[in-house]
């Protein structure tokens, strides 16, 4: 029973946290509520993974549980202390009318999804107590890896292995790993619970994504069509990193695009920003693409969009903030990259890509295998109509791009670098081509789909960028 | 277009995508809800955990069998054995080479026939190579192998 509460106290504790640090920086109790229970998993289980690492990489064996608390305590006042870019309280704007009847259909869409899933988990769990291949080959072997090598061995064990995918980062073994040093035991109800917290997350990280730009309904939707599209349900109780790393996607997404939006009043802290953003690269080797993917959009639609000079300067003086934000997880990269993680074909990639870009042979399985995955002939059991409604969605962003605010153009232009990315991975890979389609381009879609939900949706939703409201008093 | 429109003509988009999904999503859920092997596998790696003495590493040969068994037996008594470092020969075919080494093999074939048959070969070379070689069999099929110095 403990071990199947564990993984939700913690995501609690994260979000009580983003709570506090909202509301220190001035948003209204109802806005940090939405925005805390999405941040939640994402600090919680990256702070406790962050700790958890940086004891071991100091030569100790696993924590105990106090030592364990007492670090994540640490790390998480480091990051709440600075407040930055302060709101005035603001008054709250009287709430749009909402059709009632529509919102109340669309939640209960949404509600028949999380009914069907909490349902579905101990089902779930007892069908795949080790989850699917990826997890007890890969994510829980990690796990326990960590938990039990012995002090100062850790690096060793890792650098060693010949299997398995050794140069992944530790995002989730870590958060494991840690939470069997709370509990003070190993237990498969971990990582179960843990899976589906994320699951689960990102849906809240979508509603308040879509809430902060303007169209709760859409919000809403877009967690109805997320939690029944049938690739969230093949991988939600997998067990494995790639819903993590969509949600924290969504999550470092939505807090840049929040730095771009023209009134502050709900501007996400810049340094917890930055945090999410710094964990995306310590989930898996692709979160550092999409990390950089998304530094690149940021900086293209803030060079882009015109704005007063003053605001611009502003959005740039909070950059080192965000910076500083991010550090925890990116030292912990790198130190996991230069002392334990064998070198991965990083190089070999690189190396190829001139000669393989070139080839059209070499673009020809990988537009097919989208192709089959995007259109709905052949993609329905995956997808259902998910792609479709997205290319709707695209055309209405189109038509409507002129009035769309500079958060839903810097969506656009991320979406945009990473399927490009995707794309060019997959041309240039030194794997065969076909089984790497095979065994991951789904999971790689399923990374981006919350991502792209937000995108669809906001394109279509209300448009007109927030009102700036009077000058904001920031503190450095 | 008024709001309340707009709301509904969204609404009208989403439920079919919604619907398509959701009965797609059955199909799946059906599929995440299908017993798969249990902890009979776990147990039967975890077993070799005394034999291995707290050895960091392990060479794991395993019988006949398809290759992607294989590697799905591989991962299984990484799994089992974590944190143990458990690898393949280098040259698959042939099986390690026969001298004395610190570290331990695992053989895994699926029948105590079939594991008799690929120790005895080892026998035989570790005798010709004055190479001294204890067998504990764990399980059915498993067994480890220390080859040492005579």
């Amino acid at each position: 029973m403990v071990a199947t509460l564990l993984p939700a106290l913690i995501a609690a504790a994260g979000g009580a946290l983003a709570f506090a640090v909202l509301r220190r920086h001035g948003w209204d109790a109802g806005a940090s509520v939405a925005a805390a229970v999405a941040l939640a998993p994402g600090v919680g289980f990256g702070l406790l993974s962050l700790s958890f690492f940086f004891w071991v990489f100091a030569g100790f064996a696993a924590p105990g549980r106090g030592t364990l608390i007492a670090l994540t305590v640490a790390l998480a006042a480091a990051l709440a202390a600075p407040v930055v870019g302060r709101v005035d309280p603001v008054e709250r704007p009287s709430d749009a009318r909402r059709p009632r009847a529509v919102l109340l259909l669309a939640l209960l869409l949404a509600g028949v999804c999380l009914g069907l899933l909490l349902w579905t988990l101990p089902q779930a769990s007892e069908a795949q107590p080790f989850g699917g291949w990826d997890a007890w080959a890969i994510w829980n072997v990690r796990s326990l890896q960590l938990y039990r090598a012995a002090a100062g061995d850790h690096g060793r064990v890792i650098g060693e292995l010949k299997h398995g995918h050794p140069d992944y980062p530790l995002l989730l073994p870590g958060a494991l790993a840690a939470q069997y040093c709370l509990l003070g035991r190993e237990d498969l109800a971990i990582p179960q619970v843990t899976g589906l917290i994320f699951g689960l997350a990102a849906g809240a990280a979508l509603f308040a994504a879509l809430r902060r730009l303007g169209s709760t309904l859409g919000g809403v939707a877009a967690v109805a069509v997320l939690w029944s599209t049938p690739a969230f349900w093949r991988w939600v109780f997998a067990q494995y990193a790639d819903i993590p790393l969509g949600y924290l996607l969504l999550v470092a997404a939505s807090a840049l695009a929040s730095q771009l939006e023209a009134g502050a009043r709900h501007r996400l802290p810049p340094v917890l920003a930055g945090f999410c953003l710094g964990l995306l690269t310590w989930t898996k080797n692709e979160g550092l693409v999409l990390a950089v993917v998304l530094a690149a959009a940021f900086a293209a639609v803030l060079a882009a969009t015109s704005r007063p000079l003053a605001t611009a300067l502003a959005t740039v003086r909070r950059l080192p903030w965000m910076a500083a934000g991010a550090l925890p997880a990116l030292i912990a990269l790198i130190l996991f990259k230069s002392f334990w993680s064998p070198v991965n074909e990083t190089a070999r990639f690189i190396s190829r890509a001139p000669q393989t870009l070139a080839d059209p042979d070499r673009w020809r399985p990988v537009l097919t295998a989208f192709w089959e995955q995007l259109n709905p002939w052949t993609g329905a059991a995956m997808w259902g109509l998910l792609w479709p409604f997205v290319a709707v969605c695209a055309v209405v962003y189109w038509r409507r791009r002129a009035v769309c605010g500079a958060p839903v153009h810097f969506f656009s232009a991320a979406l945009a670098l990473i399927w490009a990315a995707w794309l060019v991975v997959y041309v240039c890979t030194p794997a065969d081509q076909v089984w790497h389609l095979n065994s991951s381009l789904p999971r790689l879609m399923l990374q981006v789909m919350p991502v792209t939900l937000v995108w669809a949706l906001a394109g279509v939703g209300r448009a007109r960028p927030t009102r700036a409201p009077r000058p904001v008093l920031e503190r450095a | 277009m008024s709001k309340n429109r707009a709301a509904w003509l969204l609404l009208t988009l989403v439920l079919p995508v919604w619907a398509v999904g959701f009965y797609h999503s059955l199909d799946m859920r059906r599929e995440q809800i299908r017993p798969r092997d249990g902890d009979r596998w776990l147990k039967r790696y975890a077993a070799l955990r005394p034999h291995l003495k707290g050895s960091p590493k392990a060479t794991i040969v395993y019988g006949p069998t398809r290759r992607s068994q294989g590697n799905k037996r591989l991962f299984r008594a990484q799994y089992a054995l974590a944190p143990t470092i458990v690898s393949l020969p280098r040259k698959r075919q042939e099986g390690p080479p026969v001298r004395p080494r610190k570290l331990p093999l695992i053989y895994d074939h699926h029948t105590r026939s079939s594991l008799d048959k690929a120790l005895k070969p080892l026998a035989a070379q570790a005798r010709r190579r004055g190479v001294a070689m204890r067998t504990e069999i764990v399980a059915r099929g498993l067994a480890v192998v220390w080859l040492t110095e005579e």
